[in-house]
């Protein structure tokens, strides 16, 4: 008896804790999120002078957030209304000469909230903070915006959202129509921040051995492209201890961790050289061997499967 | 002969058991926790009202408008397509292009159901042609172009005609399926009256637009796209098209970088106000007014590809089991195939003249 019943808990499939999900990893990031952002309109409101700092600290927040906005963060483009990047054609760049041009009519919270996407949030904000892009009001006004942003989502997800997931199954309930549904949705945002840092956060920059592309690194004019890299891997680290107890992935994520902590190469200048390439090179092999190892482990004990339609292209 | 074959078609149609003695409202593919593929009878509650085994994955089903037959097309370059008896849950025939074609994935019964046209390719070129076939006797009767390369769906319009969306790829005979023109290519939506070729609607500034799928409301066509150009361009993947006048393009705003370029089905609503296109690979399907163009609301489910009228709304499929029908919603334990096939009305005394009239002009 004690034998049969042994079995069956082995059996079934590991069950995520959908709650402490919920409670322990995705509120306390978004209410990060939402106070950093504060903080850094706060401070602009006395000035533009010393927004160092709290922009950093704002963009920590994101990058260890950044991963959750599946719901309300993708709602109406809110996630992309806080950091619009990869920015191939540097829509940002152009938004914001034009926003600085339209004068202050345009550098209220309210009309930012009607301007283009790629305009907003923290790329416009890097550039104004670093590079001297906008005047201080407009600066404001943009650190308003993404302050207000980021307070839609934490909202968002607090008040609907979370409930959404903790009632998988419930009538009426059509984002996700069984408990198992919800776990495959916070695996299915593992593994897509964790793609998302190799060939985004890491790959971009890379480029291709014979043309490497350095000025095209994450955040690079504030410094943070290899501390975002850091914060996100630490997020989704903490993110897959909720979803399984997952010993081989945890191990993956430490090897990745300390191999970006030991990167002396903050905005992944280096990859011009090939020694330099090679370092941020092993650092992205760390973090896609870390996506496997958690597609076997993980993604095995909850059930989940690949993508029916999504491969299929046609 | 052609007379033969009508009056065999009608003497079917009279004695076969009809679509709703099996209770379904539309169908759908799928591949069972098993890994074997098959073709399922689906109600307006969600439940399944009847299978028939299938013995490869399928892309789409043409559905008979009168008796429960349906023909099942193989993923493209298809070899080959089944005739399936709903009811008896069997096939019955199995349908063979001519060695030199492939199909397509996609065909669609005259609104009589005398005649099945299926989209095919020529394999070394990608030139498109579509098949006519008898569907009493399953010979094939005629082949006609398609107006384009890579045809991929065809779709019956209730004004009578037929659309056919020509992707414009060329593919690497090889695999069929690997893409060798995509710097060049020119897809069409083509317009097809009583066998000939009428209208041709191309894309401004879309040409890597590839036109896959097609749906239809009243005189209004529904066109969804896959997009072949640099992934770094959000485009629109929804037009909307009514003969003689210039296209409509349909964007999701904000949302629409979620699309990825791509849409994988297409559909009105029951009531026509309403148009769907999905996007499976981020999970959502945006829901349009039609009138404004607005989004009316965004779905959002894994792998999200099936979309069909239902009611006077809408019914959608996923790749994970969801079925989100008008009377019930229900997680089964399959993975649904790219598109779900809402089963048509018994056409009305006018088209059914119309069709005589196609008949006559082909004769």
């Amino acid at each position: 008896m004690r034998l049969a019943l042994a079995f069956c808990v082995l059996a079934l499939p590991a069950m995520a804790d959908i709650d402490a999900a919920v409670d322990d990893h995705i509120l306390p990031r978004l209410a990060d999120l939402s106070q950093a952002t504060t903080a850094l309109a706060t401070a602009a409101e006395t000035g533009c002078d010393a927004l160092q700092d709290p922009f950093r600290e704002a963009a920590e927040a994101w990058a260890s957030a950044a991963h959750l906005m599946f719901g309300p963060g993708e709602d109406g483009g809110r996630a992309s209304a806080i950091q619009f990047w990869p920015d191939a054609r540097n829509a940002t760049g152009r938004g914001l000469r034009l926003l600085a041009q339209q004068g202050a009519e345009a550098w209220t919270p309210e009309a930012l909230a009607r301007a283009s996407v790629a305009a907003r949030g923290l790329g416009a904000l890097e550039r104004a903070i670093f590079d001297g892009a906008a005047p201080c009001p407009l600066t404001q006004a943009l650190t308003a915006d993404l302050a207000a942003t980021a307070a839609a989502i934490e909202a968002g997800r607090r008040d609907g959202f979370a409930a959404t997931l903790r009632t998988a199954s419930a009538e009426g309930n059509t984002r996700f129509l069984a408990p198992e549904e919800a776990e495959a949705a916070l695996f299915t945002t593992l593994m897509t921040g964790l793609e998302f840092t190799a060939t985004q956060r890491l790959g971009r920059p890379m480029g291709t051995f014979a043309e490497p592309r350095p000025l095209r690194a994450e955040m690079r004019r504030s410094g943070r492209s290899l501390a975002n890299v850091t914060a996100a891997l630490t997020a989704l680290r903490d993110l897959a201890a909720t979803l399984a107890e997952a010993p081989q992935t945890d191990a993956a994520f430490a090897r990745a961790i300390s191999l970006a902590e030991g990167l002396d190469d903050p905005v992944f200048a280096g990859v011009e050289t090939t020694g330099g390439r090679l370092r941020v090179e092993a650092l992205q092999t760390a973090v896609n061997e870390t996506g496997r190892t958690a597609n076997a482990e993980i993604g095995a004990a909850l059930g989940v499967q690949a993508g029916f339609n999504r491969l299929d292209g046609d | 002969m052609r007379r033969r074959t009508l009056l065999a078609g009608l003497a079917a149609s009279a004695t076969a058991p009809a679509w709703a003695a099996t209770g379904a409202t539309h169908i759908a593919a799928a591949r069972e926790p098993s890994g074997a593929y098959a073709l399922f009878g689906l109600a307006m509650d969600a439940t399944t009202v009847f299978r028939v085994p299938l013995p490869a994955r399928g892309h789409a089903a043409a559905a008979h408008p009168m008796r429960s037959e349906a023909v099942a097309f193989a993923r493209r370059p298809g070899t080959f397509a089944l005739v399936l008896d709903c009811a008896g849950g069997t096939v019955t025939h199995r349908l063979t292009p001519p060695s030199r074609n492939r199909f397509q994935g996609h065909g669609a019964y005259t609104a009589d159901g005398v005649y099945l046209l299926t989209t095919e390719a020529v394999h070394t070129t990608s030139e498109g042609r579509i098949g006519i076939w008898d569907s009493a006797t399953w010979t094939r009767v005629d082949e006609i172009p398609s107006g384009g390369l890579g045809p991929h769906e065809i779709l019956r319009l209730p004004s009578g005609g037929f659309a056919i969306a020509n992707g414009g790829i060329r593919t690497d005979p090889s695999d069929g399926r690997r893409k060798m023109n995509l710097d060049t290519m020119r897809p069409n939506l083509t317009y097809l009256d009583n066998g000939r070729i009428t209208e041709t609607v191309a894309l401004p500034g879309l040409a890597q637009a590839s036109i896959r799928h097609l749906a239809a409301h009243g005189s209004t066509i529904a066109v969804a796209l896959q997009w072949e150009g640099s992934p770094d361009r959000t485009v629109p993947l929804l037009m909307l098209h009514q003969r003689g006048q210039a296209p409509r393009l349909f964007e999701a705003g904000p949302d629409q970088p979620r699309m990825q370029g791509y849409a994988g089905s297409v559909a009105f609503s029951g009531n026509g106000q309403q148009c769907a296109i999905t996007g499976p690979r981020g999970g959502l399907a945006p829901v349009f007014d039609v009138a404004t163009g607005a989004v009316a609301k965004i779905m959002t489910r894994p792998d999200i590809c099936g979309v069909a009228p239902a009611g006077p709304g809408l019914a959608f499929s996923d790749g994970t089991g969801g079925l989100l029908m008008p009377n019930g919603v229900r997680k089964h334990a399959l993975a649904w195939d790219n598109h779900l096939i809402a089963l048509a009305p018994t056409p009305s005394a006018a088209s059914r003249s119309r069709r005589r009239r196609y008949r006559s002009e082909r004769r």
